[in-house]
């Protein structure tokens, strides 16, 4: 949960989005079991939705994301093991439109099927289809040219 | 979110395009027979993605790849970027700090109140129980108690009706004597009546009899008590006004028809019985149409069967009583007069 609110711009608002989707699951009336998962992750990007247009400052999600490396820095010179940074990767992942990387964070993060995925957004399944092949395709398109610039 | 975002070119990738273009070049740099970005087996890029992301079947790519080196290498190749981005964007992330599920956490001081053991909130009085232990036996007694009443009042009003209804009469006749000022009534009531009065006068017998079965026009008479004059011990009358219930008392007036053809005398009739009438002999006016045959008493029953008197010319049968029954006895009028139930026949006086 926090790591799709993450991808959705709510970046030093993550902890108050989670409290907040917590706090609408307990005062929600749940649904049935076969069909809680597919719900509390559209309350989870409905929240992220919400605080995203009201939150205060306009950091775009790539400074957000950008932020974020010296703490990845702090850690691998304190001696943890160096996590795979890409600052392309972040750029490409900023770049990329909200619902877009909405359906990244759902199929990676939340690992839901595409079917999943299309009823939490609300969409056709086709549409979700197109949004993480063009989503992926840009991706992979960054990671590979800097693969060749590395070389 | 709207489809609006979709269409932003800054952001949306080109799809197909930039994926073919991203699938060219990597084709070229893969297949260095390639010239101009041209898939082998003319399966791009685009579709590689397409099946590594399982997004769509492709029996076809499936087939194809079963039999191509090179394509088999690119499939490959395709779910291997799959993966690097994958865990690119999961590194993109940061992870959060070690004490991220420590509740206790100032960060989660808005899920405090959430997480906070409550008692069960007290619940209100419902109507509905209340209505359940307090007005429902409430209303049970009152509906209890409505139809007790409504029972109540019917039978009290049942019995003042029953009190004032007429006291239907039997068919014969039957009914309680008329009481004269003063005399007594009931059980022991003595026939005190004015009529009966006249009747006792005018009659020679006067006995208490109890009814016995009836048989055909015949009814059976047991003489319980003589008041006046003399009789058998049983009588057999023929009724033509009716038969009494068996078991019942009823007074007898016996005296000899009027002006009964052969009705000599009395020597028709064993002494001491119907003796008053023995001595009677009428003319004139009265019964007619009797026969000759004179009554036999025989062990105090009158055994021969007379003829049925019939009225005088004049009309005149005898004295007619409402209240009693008039069983013709061939030669002697008789009048009965039936008691009420429960009268003793030792309390029967004549006035």
């Amino acid at each position: 949960m926090r790591r799709i609110l993450f991808l959705q711009g709510l970046c030093e608002e993550v902890d108050d989005a989670v409290q907040e989707v917590f706090i609408k699951v307990f005062r929600a009336k749940l649904p049935a079991e076969e069909t809680f998962l597919g719900w509390f992750y559209t309350v989870i990007l409905n929240t992220g939705r919400d605080l995203g247009r009201r939150r205060k400052t306009r950091k775009g999600l790539l400074e957000r994301l950008t932020e974020a490396a010296p703490a990845e820095q702090a850690a691998a010179a304190a001696g943890d093991p160096p996590r795979p940074t890409d600052p392309s990767l972040r750029s490409a992942l900023a770049a990329l439109a909200p619902d877009f990387r909405e359906v990244v964070a759902l199929r990676f993060f939340a690992d839901l099927s595409l079917e999943q995925i299309a009823r939490c957004q609300g969409v056709p399944l086709g549409t979700v289809k197109s949004r993480l092949h063009g989503a992926l395709a840009r991706l992979r398109t960054t990671l590979a040219t800097e693969e060749t610039d590395d070389d | 979110m709207t489809e609006n975002d979709d269409t932003r070119m800054n952001d949306r990738p080109a799809g197909g395009e930039a994926a073919r273009n991203a699938g060219a070049s990597g084709a070229a740099g893969d297949d260095p027979g390639a010239a101009g970005g041209s898939p082998s087996g003319g399966f791009d890029d685009d579709r590689l993605l397409a099946f590594a992301l399982g997004l769509a079947d492709d029996p076809e790519l499936v087939a194809a790849a079963a039999g191509d080196t090179e394509l088999r290498r690119r499939l490959e190749a395709m779910r291997a970027d799959v993966r690097a981005v994958s865990d690119g964007v999961n590194a993109a992330v940061p992870a959060p700090d070690d004490s991220y599920a420590d509740l206790s956490q100032e960060r989660w001081r808005g899920l405090a109140p959430y997480l906070r053991a409550r008692r069960p909130a007290r619940q209100p009085r419902r109507p509905r129980a209340f209505f359940h232990r307090a007005l429902a036996p409430a209303a049970a007694l009152l509906v209890v108690a409505a139809i007790l009443g409504g029972v109540f009042a019917l039978e009290n009003r049942g019995k003042s009706s029953s009190s004032t209804g007429t006291l239907a009469g039997k068919s014969t006749g039957h009914t309680a004597p008329e009481a004269a000022p003063g005399a007594p009534t009931g059980a022991a009531a003595t026939p005190s009546s004015v009529a009966t009065r006249h009747l006792a006068a005018a009659y020679d017998t006067v006995v208490v009899a109890r009814a016995g079965q009836v048989t055909g026009e015949q009814q059976h008479f047991t003489v319980l008590r003589t008041l006046k004059g003399s009789s058998p011990h049983t009588l057999r009358l023929r009724s033509e006004g009716g038969t009494l219930p068996p078991d019942s008392l009823a007074i007898l007036y016996l005296r000899p028809a009027v002006a009964t053809p052969g009705w000599a005398n009395s020597a028709g009739l064993p002494a001491g019985a119907l003796g008053v009438l023995g001595g009677s002999q009428a003319s004139g006016a009265g019964v007619v149409g009797a026969s000759s045959p004179t009554p036999q008493l025989t062990g105090g029953t009158l055994t021969q069967r007379m003829p049925t008197p019939q009225p005088a010319d004049d009309g005149y049968f005898g004295p007619i009583v409402s209240r009693a029954i008039a069983h013709a006895l061939p030669h002697i009028e008789v009048l009965v007069e039936p008691l009420p139930p429960g009268t003793k026949a030792d309390a029967i006086q004549l006035p």
